[in-house]
């Protein structure tokens, strides 16, 4: 086994893209059904769990760091959307994990989850995830990273807050976030198909409530998309609704495409990558209780890029290396 | 066969016979709700009113029973299948 880890470690059979596409699509049925097919939260190599022990953490990372970095995949995929070739050599795979680890000493985990739950859920799930990760790790931690592409990002917000409000060991070693085109405002498709199935059942023909009946079968996770992160108490929104507080003890990064080249272009302004819009950030750093409290070098647009090309892209993963050996360079 | 391997093709195999459960009682209702459209009319037309609503229910309950029979075969090929493969994997 290698020292350094490979792209490999994150690479998956199209069985298990399958498995992930039903899990985004239907996941909260199938976990109501203890259905087989589920997906249990786990950091996962090569395409198997990796369990939380010194041991089976020693031997997927025979060289641990103190330094982590953990990957959160989007709305019904799983690890393998990190992978991609390496464009200086195009016969070998590559991640932004592995070369987060070839470049500033990170050791990358990769964590696959059943995207059809609440985003809750999720939180809970990666926040206790966190927790016996810590408890587990053969190292000290001192530094958390966290990278999420699209829903996972949203899941990073959920269980920071989670953990910040049960005071969990983890949260103060998290210095940086990165959100990866995730829809913090709301994903414009989720909230179409939302109102596309309120019209189909509102019309009173049996064809377009059958469509309607057909439509709505789509999991809490993407139902979930159609609004900003609300704080969830007991599986329901608060009330008045609030907003998940972004943790103010981290940098957060945001990191948003646009399909055309130009960003101003009516195409992008419509459509942004293909599924989240490009947000508005505001010119003054604003207080934590802001939608978006980042100054705008924390933000970085890629065009023409889609939605899905923001995991593998080497621009994007300079980008990203560039903002951690800034905030190195920074303490 | 490995226990998780397992555990997933049984799962897609309920899976997809809960599929077949749920599309064919959506397809059932919407059937039934479109014959009651077309039967409605005659509702409306006196002597006819009686023995459309006889046809009518005739036609529901072939309907019905064909939906269930479709339903119950899939459920039957599914525990069927489910069963083969812990067969297979104890074999294994």
């Amino acid at each position: 086994m290698s020292d350094q880890p490979a792209a490999s470690d994150c690479a998956t059979p199209w069985t298990t893209w399958a498995r992930s596409i039903v899990n985004g699509a239907v996941g909260d049925y199938l976990q109501a059904r203890q259905n087989g097919l589920e997906i249990d939260m786990a950091l996962y190599v090569r395409n198997r769990p990796l369990p939380l022990t010194s041991a089976a953490l020693l031997e997927a990372h025979p060289r641990p760091t103190p330094r982590l970095c953990v990957f959160l995949h989007g709305l019904g995929c799983n690890e393998g959307s990190w992978a991609y070739r390496d464009p200086s050599n195009p016969g070998r795979w590559t991640s932004y994990g592995a070369e987060l680890a070839a470049d500033l000493g990170f050791t990358p985990l990769f964590a696959r989850y059943n995207t059809g739950l609440a985003l809750a859920r999720n939180g809970q799930s990666l926040a206790d995830l966190l927790n016996a990760l810590l408890a587990a790790y053969p190292l000290p931690v001192s530094d958390l990273v966290l990278i999420g592409h699209s829903m996972g990002g949203l899941v990073i917000r959920h269980a920071c807050y989670i953990g910040a409000q049960r005071h969990d060991p983890w949260v103060p070693l998290v210095r940086q976030a990165f959100y990866l085109g995730s829809p913090h405002d709301g994903a414009p498709l989720a909230l179409l198909s939302d109102i596309a199935t309120r019209v189909l059942h509102a019309v009173p023909n049996p064809i377009t409530r059958l469509i309607g009946d057909i439509f709505d079968l789509r999991s809490q996770g993407i139902k979930d998309l159609r609004s900003p992160p609300f704080i969830e108490k007991d599986g329901h929104h608060a009330a008045p609704r609030q907003t998940v507080p972004w943790l103010t003890s981290a940098q957060h990064y945001l990191v948003v495409a646009t399909l055309t080249e130009d960003p101003k272009h009516l195409v992008a302004i419509l459509l942004g990558d293909g599924l989240v819009l490009v947000p508005s950030i505001p010119e003054t750093p604003p207080d934590g209780t802001a939608l978006y409290p980042m100054p705008r070098e924390h933000v970085a647009c890629f065009s023409p890029m889609d939605h899905l090309q923001l995991t593998r892209d080497p621009a994007v993963y300079a980008r990203i290396r560039a903002w951690c050996a800034g905030y190195e360079r920074s303490v | 066969m490995e226990a998780d391997t397992l555990r997933q093709l049984c799962g897609g195999v309920e899976l997809a016979a809960d599929a077949v459960d749920a599309a064919t009682g959506a397809i059932a209702r919407a059937h039934q709700a479109i014959a009651r459209q077309v039967y409605a009319p005659f509702g409306y037309l006196g002597p006819l009113a009686a023995p459309a609503r006889i046809i009518e229910q005739i036609q529901m309950t072939i309907t019905i029973q064909v939906y269930r029979s479709i339903q119950l075969t899939s459920r039957l090929v599914a525990r069927g299948a489910v069963t083969l493969l812990q067969c297979k994997a104890k074999g294994d």
